[in-house]
């Protein structure tokens, strides 16, 4: 199972509304107080595990006043909290769930969650935290790894997080992708076929075939390739060129460009003009008769419209359309 | 000897007329003079660069395309798509490192190579639509189908023969 998670700093976001519920909030320095800026944690407190608690709490008069009040100390408090939020979870049916090592977990007979820090912050790897090659770290990654048989069914997925501070929607896509995709690859199959651990060598190419090449975005190597597809298939060229052209948006000029350079004759510019397509292409009639009947100067009208965008090479002889001489 | 660095960090020590055949290199080089200090290839990953080193000791003391023989060399080198028995057997990667070596190519400027990959990748593309040549490359197709179809008439010559 893949759960794809995105947190968010529940302080940050509660003391716009409500100041009174978050001690310490943007206290500084806040490296003294928290992981990450801005300082700042729920008077008590959703999850069991937060490093910098006890610093924080120290600095903050309400939580203080109300420790002396109750004779508690920081622990028996959160312990008492933690419960009792716990309870209130499991009436309404849901599952609590803590941060704690995979390892502790397991041998408590709990189901895991997968989350490791050194393989999966998607945070991290943006130039920092996971070094210079984090899909490759990501595939590193074996769920199963210390876990006894019997344990293997604990193991219910793993996240990849991405902590809101340093996210937001303008780069989301660029930093959860693509290696949201291979932790997914991770957590559905594990290892490959045969047995050997994943490696990100081999699952580059599947992540690159998943969209088109960035060689095909340069204008230069289009043009490169396509001046070579007249020489594979000579009478099939214009086919080929045509198709190309409607392959996508990017293939259209340089392919347009090629397909245009060398036409045979006047059809394929009147065919151009919405008036006399069906003439030229369906009516069975020969082009001087054509000319003849449609009462119009053709020439302007092909002249205006494609001149000025290619220039084009009339060739003599019309090897292709014999029919037409 | 030349130093390069590519973009994993990696260093490379290559002859100086092996690296040559890459004219942007050979520009650098020519401007910069005798050194000792490493180019910085920031587009270039060490898997890739060391297929197009591969590439360059095989064709090393082979003649340059000069700058003004572009023109005619351009016509007869575009005649043909063949491709040698070594370089074919060189070529035949999977497609990712065929589109990684021509991207290389175009930019540390080695034209033959650039030919190899392009004519590869002509020849994959011989005698197929539209649909088969987005599939082949995983292209999306940004047209409406309308714009497709006014594509399809406007070269209608070329398409039913």
């Amino acid at each position: 199972m893949v759960f794809c998670l995105l947190m968010v700093f529940p302080a940050a976001i509660i003391v716009a509304t409500c100041t009174e519920y978050v001690a310490s909030f943007d206290a500084s320095p806040w490296i003294n107080l928290a992981n990450k800026p801005p300082a700042g944690q729920l008077r008590f407190y959703f999850s069991t595990r937060a490093m910098k608690l006890a610093n924080l709490y120290a600095d903050d008069y309400l939580a203080q006043q109300q420790l002396n009040s109750t004779g508690m100390t920081l622990n028996g408090a959160l312990d008492t909290f933690t419960q009792t939020t716990r309870d209130a979870l499991i009436v309404h049916g849901k599952t609590p769930v803590v941060w704690e090592d995979a390892a502790v977990v397991a041998r408590r007979g709990f189901g895991i969650i997968h989350a490791p820090s050194n393989h999966f912050y998607l945070d991290y790897g943006a130039g920092e935290g996971l070094g210079d090659d984090p899909i490759g770290l990501a595939y590193t990654f074996y769920s199963l790894a210390n876990l006894t048989k019997a344990q293997y069914e604990l193991v219910v997925g793993g996240e990849q997080i991405l902590w809101s501070e340093q996210s937001g929607p303008q780069n989301v896509d660029l930093i959860a992708w693509p290696r949201a995709a291979s932790s997914a690859e991770i957590f559905w199959s594990g290892k490959q076929p045969i047995g050997a651990a994943l490696n990100v060598t081999d699952a580059l190419p599947r992540l690159h075939g998943l969209v088109m090449h960035q060689a095909l975005l340069v204008h230069e190597v289009l043009l490169e390739i396509f001046a070579y597809v007249p020489y594979t298939e000579t009478p099939l060229t214009q086919k080929l060129l045509s198709a190309l052209a409607r392959t996508c948006k990017i293939f259209y000029e340089p392919a347009m460009d090629l397909l245009w350079t060398k036409i045979y004759g006047l059809e394929p510019l009147l065919g151009c003009v919405a008036r006399l397509h069906p003439l030229i292409y369906h009516s069975g009639i020969r082009l001087t008769e054509r000319l003849h009947n449609s009462g119009t100067n053709p020439g302007r009208k092909v002249s205006s419209h494609y001149l000025p965008m290619r220039p084009i090479n009339f060739c003599v002889t019309p090897p292709a359309y014999a029919h037409w001489t | 000897m030349v130093h390069l660095v590519t973009s994993d960090n990696v260093e490379f020590v290559v002859d100086k007329e092996v690296v040559e055949r890459s004219v942007l290199i050979k520009n650098m080089l020519e401007d910069v003079g005798e050194t000792d200090q490493s180019i910085p290839l920031a587009n270039v990953s060490s898997a890739v660069l060391r297929k197009v080193i591969e590439y360059c000791e095989h064709h090393r003391g082979e003649p340059l395309p000069s700058a003004d023989a572009d023109q005619n060399q351009d016509e007869t080198r575009k005649r043909t798509t063949d491709i040698s028995e070594w370089d074919q057997k060189f070529i035949t990667v999977d497609q990712e490192m065929l589109f990684e070596i021509i991207l290389a190519a175009n930019y540390l400027d080695i034209k033959s190579l650039l030919d190899v990959g392009c004519k590869t990748v002509a020849n994959m593309i011989k005698g197929k639509t539209p649909d088969e040549i987005r599939r082949l490359f995983n292209i999306v197709n940004d047209f409406t189908p309308e714009e497709e179809a006014q594509i399809k008439k406007e070269n209608e010559w070329a398409e039913d023969r």
